[in-house]
């Protein structure tokens, strides 16, 4: 239990990879027409994830806080753009706002996690700064994702309820509130429903990564019990950012929702 | 309120809605807007509501010229009646008191008695007030949607086919009332025969 994890060959990783056969013979036996796409996100995998590896170990070698926290808010780019395009949205409008919805929450919340667990200088260190912080991104990009989508799509599937609101005297936020309430909703029950099966229906992955890596599983539980309730934290957080700081852009001095909001 | 439409022109891509189109109404006049579908009955209405925009000319409503600084503040003098109440969950009496809960509406209080009035000045039930919006009949929403609007008290009422479902019977009775309101402006954007209204502007027409 506490030894060391089992490095993979190289040997291994060609079987690994070989595996791939598999699901890619399903999918030219049935048509599916997306082998290219498979194809192309395998060596964008393998890619990103070298060059991320080869740079975490300078980054690990160096660990200087200033770079540490360069890390976290290219991350954070990174993660928005994600975001905006897989989504209906228009970059050019929403890159910003989700950049900074993104940045305040996940940082927030990053440092309180790690205020509360080490020693004020170990704070900004590579090991927890990066890790975690890409952690609590990934996850709090699904949220914004849905959070967004959800409530731009909404609003312009029922704008004659939104007009109906306005026209009855509501500020523009009065008249968003039951859009906003029903993307925050739908933000946060995807994480609502994995807190409730975790470790149940599946060991999360956090956890499985620290008892491989040796740590024991009182130790793995609390880090993924504490990593949960940042991670929650931070989408509820970065969806109510993300949707206020996009407001401003979204809509004309009328309140009217702008038609280039959506990608055609 | 009075209001001045002044040399507008609108366009939707190709389609010329309105061009350099002018109109005068004077405060407390009642006016029936009637022609075919898409003859820009209901943009009308959207004009000064500020949820259209004119390409060109401008909208003067009680003295204020309609800019993204005073629309906000005009629509808290306007009571607008959709053709189709939106599709809100909750009860009648939610719907009224989410209306009244706006900060602009919050001075006119939500009264129970006052809508349970109306509710009888249009042959609606008592017990409807407690009736999930959604299970209304289409005639049945469209008087609640006159109800909130009657409710806010405002100066210039604008109704967009605010009768269309209502059947014939009741519809008289409707019409009749909202025709005798002569303390408000109104707009009535409309289809239907029998109301009364000081001016008539047939868009079909106008060109």
């Amino acid at each position: 239990m506490m030894d060391n994890p089992v490095p993979i060959p190289l040997w291994a990783m060609v079987a690994f990879y070989a595996l791939l056969l598999l699901p890619a013979g399903l999918i030219w036996y049935f048509r599916l027409g997306v082998l290219r796409r498979l194809a192309i996100a395998v060596v964008r995998m393998t890619v990103q994830l070298t060059l991320v590896g080869v740079l975490l170990i300078y980054w690990f070698r160096w660990d200087n806080a200033w770079l540490n926290v360069l890390w976290v808010v290219v991350m954070v780019g990174f993660a928005a753009v994600s975001a905006v395009q897989s989504s209906t949205l228009r970059l050019r409008y929403f890159f910003v706002p989700v950049f900074l919805a993104l940045l305040v929450s996940g940082l927030s919340v990053l440092l309180f996690f790690n205020v509360l667990l080490l020693p004020i200088r170990e704070v900004f260190s590579a090991q927890y700064l990066i890790i975690i912080g890409g952690m609590l991104l990934g996850n709090a990009l699904k949220g914004i994702v849905i959070g967004l989508s959800d409530f731009y799509q909404r609003l312009q599937d029922q704008q004659d309820a939104y007009r109906y609101y306005l026209a009855a005297g509501a500020s523009r936020w009065e008249a968003l509130i039951p859009f906003f309430r029903n993307s925050l909703q739908a933000a946060l029950n995807p994480s609502i429903a994995s807190m409730a099966t975790m470790g149940v229906v599946f060991l999360p992955g956090m956890m499985t990564g620290q008892i491989i890596g040796g740590a024991t599983p009182d130790t793995a539980i609390r880090y993924q019990l504490a990593i949960m309730i940042v991670i929650f934290v931070c989408i509820a957080l970065s969806v109510v950012l993300g949707v206020s700081f996009s407001l401003g852009r979204s809509f004309d001095g009328y309140g009217n929702l702008r038609a280039g909001v959506f990608r055609k | 309120m009075e209001i001045r439409l002044e040399h507008l022109t609108v366009r939707f891509g190709q389609k010329t809605v309105f061009s350099d189109f002018s109109l005068h109404l004077p405060v407390r006049s009642h006016l029936l807007v009637t022609g075919s579908s898409g003859s820009g009955k209901s943009t009308l209405l959207k004009l000064l509501l500020g949820f259209c925009v004119p390409d060109q000319g401008q909208i003067v409503i009680g003295g204020q010229t309609v800019n993204p600084r005073t629309i906000w503040q005009l629509r808290q003098r306007i009571a607008y009646v959709p053709q189709r109440l939106p599709s809100v969950a909750g009860t009648a009496r939610d719907l009224l008191e989410h209306l009244h809960q706006f900060q602009a509406n919050q001075t006119l209080r939500f009264s129970k008695q006052a809508a349970l009035a109306y509710f009888a000045d249009f042959g609606l039930q008592p017990d409807q007030l407690q009736q999930p919006v959604r299970e209304l009949s289409g005639g049945e929403q469209q008087r609640l949607a006159i109800i909130s609007a009657l409710l806010l008290q405002r100066d210039l009422l604008l109704l967009d086919e605010a009768t269309s479902a209502v059947d014939a019977d009741r519809k008289v009775q409707v019409m009749d009332y909202l025709s005798g309101l002569k303390d408000q402006t109104m707009i009535i954007v409309a289809h239907d025969q029998g109301w009364q209204a000081d001016h008539i502007l047939d868009l079909s027409q106008s060109d």
